[in-house]
């Protein structure tokens, strides 16, 4: 059983879902609408055939010329039959809020916050959405294409008391 | 120190500076403390190799009882208020080296995240450059800055602060 199986179980089961795919190098790439990412996690998960048992990766790229600007890509992983598929999602930039998979994959947990510190993506139903490797009190998403190149606090302006602290109702109220 | 005010400045005191000097340049003791790639260089100068030992400097577990803060590696912004914490809770005299281009001027890392040079959170003594430097390079900064707590006078020196 291969990858090719995978995508046409799950072409089969949801063909309303999978808006396009493409495939290279013998990995399979999905598109699909964010707002259809449960519904698939859970088929990938809880299929009998399929058990993507592991979300191995999560990440999100910026493509600053495209009308949707930021894709979030999803890697799941079947240990049972030693394949992996990668699911697409994009997004407009305004349009930050996004479902969270932490209920569904632990592993998501830490993705999804990294994502949210880099480029500003809300994912709802997350435990503990917050900044995972800059500072709490970071201003702006770094990896977002129109970051300033080379900005750079003033060092004085650095927390050297309380490092990083930041109220949770602070990072759950900023827009 | 607390001596030179009962005795002034006469010929005891020069030489006790002298003597104090001498101690203090051959029992440097750095904090154990590493942040990136030029850690791996420390530790290999430390080792039996190159022997950091000979020259006294023998690594502390704690601020507390160190002389010497080796910033060893790219200094973050996220990492800046642990570094000038370990400072702060170092005991004076003390004495700090920039390890490596990072630490003395942010180095190839011109990005957001990186403080561009430790000096400006700490007062820095001695830099060395090198992407990592050698080890070898590292004891020549350390010789160097045995030069310059040779030179120096326990005259208006700060009495040891304990932090709480």
């Amino acid at each position: 059983m291969d990858v090719l199986f995978a995508l046409s179980a799950i072409k089969e089961s949801m063909p309303k879902l999978v808006s396009s795919v493409e495939t290279s190098n013998g990995d399979v790439h999905i598109f699909t609408g964010k707002e259809n990412i449960i519904d698939f996690a859970k088929f990938l998960k809880d299929d009998s055939r399929l058990q993507f048992d592991m979300l191995s990766d999560l990440f999100a790229v910026d493509y600053p010329k495209k009308p949707e600007r930021i894709e979030v890509i999803y890697n799941f992983y079947s240990t049972k039959n030693n394949f992996r598929i990668f699911v697409k999602s994009r997004s407009k930039i305004n349009e930050p809020d996004y479902p969270s998979l932490t209920p569904l994959y632990n592993s998501a947990n830490w993705f999804e916050r990294e994502v949210y510190d880099m480029f500003g993506l809300k994912f709802k139903g997350h435990p503990d959405l917050k900044r995972i490797l800059n500072p709490g009190d970071w201003e702006g998403h770094p990896l977002l294409k129109d970051y300033p190149l080379r900005q750079r606090p003033p060092v004085e302006t650095i927390n050297f008391d309380t490092p990083g602290y930041v109220e949770m109702d602070e990072i759950t109220q900023k827009p | 120190m607390g001596i030179e005010e009962h005795l002034g400045d006469n010929i005891i005191t020069t030489s006790l500076d002298k003597l104090v000097s001498w101690g203090r340049k051959w029992s440097i003791w750095p904090a154990t403390f590493g942040l990136a790639c030029c850690a791996i260089e420390m530790m290999t100068a430390a080792s039996s190799r190159y022997d950091f030992d000979r020259l006294g400097l023998i690594f502390r577990s704690s601020p507390r009882q160190s002389d010497l803060i080796i910033v060893s590696g790219r200094v973050s912004y996220k990492m800046a208020p642990m570094v000038k914490r370990i400072y702060d809770q170092m005991p004076n005299p003390k004495w700090v080296i920039a390890m490596g281009d990072c630490a003395c001027s942010g180095g190839l890392f011109n990005v957001y995240s990186i403080v561009q040079g430790v000096d400006r959170i700490i007062p820095v003594d001695v830099y060395i450059p090198g992407c990592p430097p050698r080890p070898e390079a590292l004891i020549y900064g350390i010789v160097k800055l045995q030069e310059k707590i040779a030179k120096g006078t326990i005259k208006n020196e700060e009495p040891p602060k304990v932090l709480k």
